[in-house]
């Protein structure tokens, strides 16, 4: 097969479109993800948005009002948006009313949840076929309690 | 019945019919056009891609047309490729990327499938520095944005 070097300008990974990088994203598992953020800026933006989906808390939370939070969300996928203490974004709606099983591992309940905090979560679908396990960690800016839900 | 296809350097490629059906954007114009025997211009393929990709739609000819998948995980497999799919993809990195524009410009989903799964790979397993290597990508962070990244991510590293 000829491979011609015709181009000056060779073709390479910033060439393709954007929705053709988010296809290649698509075949990436959460920790590949976070070590393409830190690859160069233009990586960052690209795949960010596959790594954190956020739940804010206008208050400071501890574990059990974040546990509460979250099954609130479960049982009721609007309960973020008309609960104005808690705002629950969009792509955390689409994700909640698939979780039915949470695990934090978080040693003491009443321990109040601070920037830099991870727990585990393990989730399965309704229908139980499909499972997946992930990382929730906790930011704090800006006076919001910030909530990334890591590797749905 | 075959058909003629014309690449953007000009080069025409005589092809089964069948075989240029795999792209369903020339599937779609033979549909438009009918009966016709008039060449079809592909401005956007070189004749050295074109060749790559006329290989791959001969040996796929066959396939079964692709429904796509209903599945509960959007995140997809990238170890599943087929072996002739393997060896087809081993390539320089610009002919890599000139395929799967032309998979993209030429709607042929499975080719397209696996440029990406190929590019996922290439991806998997690596330090940033060494993706930066692979592709050829400048690190445009300051030294703060990269320890901030790094710091924000590293806990999530503990598998």
């Amino acid at each position: 097969m000829e491979q011609e070097q015709v181009a000056a300008t060779r073709t390479s990974f910033k060439d393709l479109p954007p929705e053709i990088q988010s296809m290649i994203g698509q075949f990436l598992n959460p920790y590949d993800m976070t070590v393409c953020v830190r690859v160069c800026q233009a990586w960052k933006v690209l795949f960010i948005p596959y790594i954190w989906r956020h739940v804010k808390s206008s208050e400071s939370m501890n574990w059990s009002s974040m546990e509460y939070v979250l099954w609130r969300c479960i049982d009721d996928p609007l309960y973020g948006l008309r609960e104005p203490a808690y705002l629950v974004d969009d792509d955390l709606l689409g994700l909640m009313p698939t979780i039915h099983y949470f695990t934090p591992t978080a040693t003491n309940p009443d321990r109040e949840i601070s920037a830099g905090d991870g727990f585990r979560y393990i989730w399965t679908g309704i229908d139980a076929h499909s499972v997946a396990a992930g990382w929730l960690q906790i930011h704090q800016q800006q006076g919001y309690t910030t909530v990334l839900v890591y590797g749905a | 019945m075959t058909v003629i296809l014309v690449s953007s350097d000009n080069q025409d490629f005589k092809v089964d019919k069948e075989v240029a059906e795999r792209s369903i954007l020339i599937k779609n114009m033979l549909e438009d056009v009918g009966e016709s025997d008039s060449p079809i211009p592909l401005p956007n393929v070189t004749s050295a891609v074109l060749t790559k990709v006329i290989e791959y739609c001969e040996h796929h000819r066959n396939d079964p047309v692709q429904v796509p998948e209903e599945t509960d995980d959007p995140r997809k497999r990238s170890n599943d490729i087929e072996e002739w799919d393997m060896k087809f993809m081993q390539v320089d990195q610009e002919m890599l990327f000139e395929i799967i524009l032309a998979a993209n410009y030429l709607d042929i989903k499975p080719l397209l499938d696996v440029g990406c799964k190929t590019v996922a790979n290439i991806i998997k397993g690596k330090t940033p520095e060494e993706i930066r290597k692979a592709f050829n990508i400048v690190n445009d962070f300051t030294p703060e944005e990269e320890a901030q990244i790094k710091k924000e991510n590293e806990w999530a590293e503990d598998r």
